[in-house]
Order: C-alpha cells, then sequence, then structure tokens
C-alpha cells in the first residue's frame, strides 16, 4: 500500500490551543450580531482633546514604559477614580431592555458633565464613546441599538481623558437570570484579575502576569484570548509595557511610578477570534462567551495600587 | 480599551466569509494532516506538543480530531521560557527519527514570537527536502507536489520522501529523553538595519552575462 506516515507538530511556545471544540456545555444564551449605530456624538469646545481627536491617530510616541512624579500619578489617580466613578453609576442603572446605544449616551453625558474626554470616541475611528461587548463579543463592541436581554453578560470598558491623563477600567455585569455557565466565567475572569493584580510589585517581570492568568484560568477551566493586552497609560492611551495575559516572553521589569492595565478575557470556548466588517467588533469565532475585568495599576515602592477604584 | 496584537490568531471577515489573516495554526496543519489520512495517503499522523501541562489539551483535541496518537514533550519554567525554535526543531527532528516519519507538517507561526524557523531548521537537522508556506500538499508515487505561497503567487514544488510506516495514544516526554540539550542558544548581541542593496546590471544578451560571470569569477 502506497501510504506513509503523516506526522504534524505544534510550534513553540505552545500556548492553549484549543480548537474549535464540539461546544458541550458553553450555556444558555442569545449570540450576538452587530446592529444599527447611531451617528456620532459632538463633544463640546471647551473640553481638553486628547491628540487623536482629529485624524484618529495618536502622535504620542512612547519608547518605554514611563516612570511617573508624584504629580502626574496624583492626575493618574483623578482620571481613573473618574473612569471608576463613571463604571460604578453605569452599573447602577444596567437593566433588561436598555440598548447599547442607551449607556454610550450615559457615559457620554457623565464625562463631559465632569470635564473629561471620552477616549474612545474616535481613538483609531472608533465611532463611540465606550466599549459594550456582549456574550460572544470578545471586545470593542460598538454601542448599537441592541436591548440587552435576560441572561446577557456585557462587558463595558470606560476610558477618559481627564486634565490631560487616561484612566482605563471595566467589569462585566450580569443582566437578569445568567445561567450557571455564565456566572462561573464572570467569576472566574475577576479572580485572574485580581490574583494577577496581587502578584505585582517593582522588579517583578511584566511577563509573569501572563503566566498567572493563564494558569489560573486553566485550573478554572477556561482559555485566556492572546490578542487583546494590557498596555501602559498616561497622558498616551496605549503604550509600553503590552501586558500579555498569556504566557510569553515579554522583556522587562516592574518598576515603583509605572501604571499600566491588566485586562484579561476569558471564554469558555476556543480562542480563536474574528474582527467584523466594522473593523472593530471582535467575536469568538465558535460564538462561546467571553468575560472581561480591567484596572489601571500603579507600581508602589512596596508593591500595587488599583487606581480604578470608585468612591 | 484592550489594545490589539495583529501578529496572533485572528480571522477578518469580509463580505460574509473568513478569511485567514495569519496561518499561526497548527490547525491548518492538523487538518491537512486528517486530509491526507481521509484520502489514504498518510497511515498514521502523530501530534507533537511541546511545553508545561497545559500544551496536553492541544494533544487532546487533535486526537478528537483524529489523529492517532499524542507526543507530548514536558517542558516547564524557566526551561520553557529560554526554549527556541532551534530546541525544538532538534525535538522534532528526533521524535520524527524515532517514530520513523515519512513527512512533518509544521504550522508557520507562533503566537507570541512570530519566528517562522522551526519548519526550516527541522528540516536542515533531518536533512529531507523542505517545502515551506504550503497551502497544498499532494502525494505521489514516493513523492509529494506542494502548493507554496510566495511573494507574487504560488509556486509548485515537488519533493522526494524518504521512508514508510506502523500506530496509539499520549506519550509523554522530556527534552532530555530526547537528548537534546535546552539550554539558552541566543544572546541579542545587536539589532542593526540591513545594509543597502547595490543596484543591478542589465545586460543585452547571454554572450554578455556569461562574459561578465566569468569576469567575476564565478564560472
Amino acid at each position: 500500500m502506497n501510504s506513509f506516515k503523516a506526522y504534524f507538530s505544534s510550534l513553540i511556545p505552545v500556548r492553549n490551543l484549543f480548537w474549535k471544540k464540539k461546544a458541550p456545555n458553553f450555556g444558555v444564551y442569545k449570540i450576538v450580531d452587530p446592529g444599527k449605530v447611531s451617528l456620532r456624538r459632538l463633544v463640546p469646545d471647551h473640553i481638553p482633546k486628547p491628540s487623536y481627536y482629529r485624524t484618529g491617530e495618536p502622535t504620542e510616541n512612547v519608547c518605554y514604559p514611563e516612570i511617573k512624579n508624584e504629580k502626574q500619578i496624583h492626575q493618574m489617580r483623578l482620571s481613573c477614580k473618574l473612569a471608576a466613578n463613571i463604571l460604578q453609576k453605569v452599573e447602577k442603572n444596567i437593566k433588561i431592555g436598555k440598548t447599547t446605544d442607551e449607556i454610550d449616551v450615559e457615559v457620554f453625558n457623565m464625562c463631559i458633565a465632569s470635564g473629561a474626554y471620552p477616549s474612545p470616541l474616535n481613538y483609531k475611528n472608533f465611532p463611540k464613546s465606550v466599549c459594550t461587548s456582549v456574550n460572544n463579543v470578545a471586545c470593542h463592541g460598538i454601542p448599537d441599538d441592541r436591548p440587552l436581554h435576560d441572561g446577557d453578560i456585557i462587558n463595558v470598558d470606560i476610558t477618559v481623558f481627564y486634565e490631560g491623563y487616561h484612566g482605563d477600567c471595566s467589569k462585566t455585569f450580569l443582566i437578569g437570570n445568567v445561567d450557571n455557565e455564565g456566572r462561573n466565567l464572570v467569576k472566574a475572569t475577576e479572580t485572574c484579575l485580581n490574583e494577577a493584580i496581587n502578584i505585582c510589585k517593582p522588579g517583578k517581570k511584566f511577563n509573569e502576569i501572563g503566566t498567572c492568568i493563564e494558569d489560573t484560568a486553566y485550573k478554572l477551566g477556561y482559555r485566556v484570548v492572546p490578542a487583546f493586552l494590557g498596555h501602559g497609560i498616561g497622558c498616551y492611551f496605549h503604550g509600553p509595557p503590552d501586558i500579555y495575559h498569556v504566557t510569553n516572553n515579554y522583556p522587562g521589569r516592574m518598576e515603583a511610578g509605572m501604571t499600566f492595565t491588566i485586562e484579561p478575557i476569558l471564554t469558555q470556548g476556543g480562542y480563536l477570534i474574528e474582527i467584523l466588517e466594522d473593523n472593530w467588533t471582535a467575536v469568538t469565532a465558535d460564538s462561546a462567551r467571553t468575560a472581561q475585568f480591567e484596572h489601571t495599576v500603579l507600581i508602589t515602592d512596596s508593591g500595587v495600587e488599583i487606581l480604578t477604584l470608585p468612591d | 480599551m484592550s489594545q490589539l496584537k495583529e501578529k496572533s490568531i485572528q480571522n477578518r471577515r469580509c463580505n460574509g466569509w473568513r478569511k485567514t489573516l495569519n496561518e499561526s495554526l497548527h490547525e491548518i496543519a492538523v487538518e491537512e494532516a486528517v486530509r491526507l489520512k481521509e484520502k489514504k495517503l498518510a497511515s498514521e499522523i502523530i501530534a507533537v506538543s511541546c511545553g508545561p501541562a497545559q500544551a496536553q489539551e492541544v494533544l487532546r483535541t487533535a486526537l478528537a480530531m483524529g489523529v492517532d496518537k499524542g507526543i507530548h514533550v514536558e517542558v516547564t519554567g524557566p526551561e520553557y521560557e529560554t526554549l527556541q525554535p532551534i530546541h525544538v526543531s532538534k525535538i522534532l527532528a528526533k521524535i520524527a527519527q524515532n517514530e520513523k516519519a515519512d513527512l512533518v507538517i509544521v504550522g508557520k507561526q507562533a503566537i507570541d514570537d512570530d519566528c517562522n524557523q522551526t519548519a526550516q531548521m527541522t528540516a536542515a537537522v533531518l536533512d529531507w527536502p523542505q517545502a515551506t508556506y504550503a497551502s497544498k500538499i499532494e502525494k505521489g508515487d514516493n513523492e509529494i507536489t506542494v502548493t507554496r505561497e510566495i511573494d507574487g503567487g504560488l509556486e509548485t514544488i515537488k519533493c522526494k520522501l524518504p521512508a514508510k510506516a506502523k500506530k496509539k495514544p499520549i506519550q509523554k516526554l522530556t527534552p532530555k529523553d530526547l537528548g537534546v540539550d535546552t539550554s539558552p542558544r541566543i544572546q541579542i548581541v545587536s539589532v542593526e538595519d540591513p545594509p543597502t542593496r547595490e543596484a543591478g546590471v542589465i545586460l543585452p544578451d547571454v554572450d554578455a552575462l556569461i562574459g561578465k560571470l566569468k569576469e567575476g569569477g564565478h564560472i
């Protein structure tokens, strides 16, 4: 018989290459498709604008993770607290039937009322002021006319630009009666974020965050979506260091004065994601649900401080 | 808002069709192998995965997809952090020899370091012919025809096959079992731009070409 042995390998370093399994138990939920996006909102003149306001492209060029001085850290505390407070108000007002566009209006108005600019607006031409990612949308969901259904899980990702500094945080909320699979996913994601924050301190390698999150997620039965990273933050929205949420060998160590975000996305299914035609919305290829939590943290002399905590 | 890392696995949906951007997927390698088996061109498929315990998961799923046997080469901790394509290629070569494999199919790039070296190095260690960037594999008598994606289109090449075959679940090994030394090999000394290319010369005919080559001592 003219046959031969075919032999394939997976490349190193191997991450959790979880394939598109026939999902046994993703649970009960609605698969989300993009809806109709409303017109872009106009920001009043008196609000200080970030560098990318006109063109969509940021002009900052940050080469190394920034070590911030006392004044900069003080400003970071202000913008991060504002972001956290806005997120808290969104949590209070969120309910079944509310459209993600209505959440966008709320966030936009709250930013303007506080004298802040909603950072996502026109960042690389993102059309809205907040990212709303429901169920199978992994992240960068665009607010539209879809109402929230009973059983949805929604991540609301808020970033504000206040007095020249960005503050970034997000949470995944449970809408109505969410099934056990959904609840466990959301809880696991928050656990992963907290575990990762707890290991942060001066001298720790950035890449240990990824190992910590991936190991914790794996033990709880989930995969991490590797495509999206945390980032350094300050006067610029995104900059070094790159914070991977999977095992990696990104170089560099944490130092006191650095501020960056940790924002793992966990999924019930495979780690493949697709970017839709709007060039933003990231959905899981197997339509599994995802959850995400995010904080902006500051590395202090002795350890770490979460900046995005509400009053 | 999360930062998107372009190099990692993702598809972009264009006009409703999925268009694979980056073939860092062994998924494609697996599918191709399973297809070869379905066409009865392959008698046995073995999946190899190197890494910590989590690396076994991919093997289980591969087994579910139709692979006959899985080999997990366990590499953990600091050894794992400094693992480079050269170590992997030696591991693969050793396993290929032990298992008397005829064909090794490898995914193109890994998520984070994008090195795209392992396939070529494995072939070099084994001294086998290699066809990279393969998009299609067909088998003839004692040779395979591979369609490659290169800058400017598709290229079809034929490669001779070495030898023959046999069959089971997941076998666990360490690099030491295979006699592979995993001490770090690379130290980044410097990073420089490539030297600028010199302009070429256009010659009028073959005689002139031969003359030029003789001048340069090339023939």
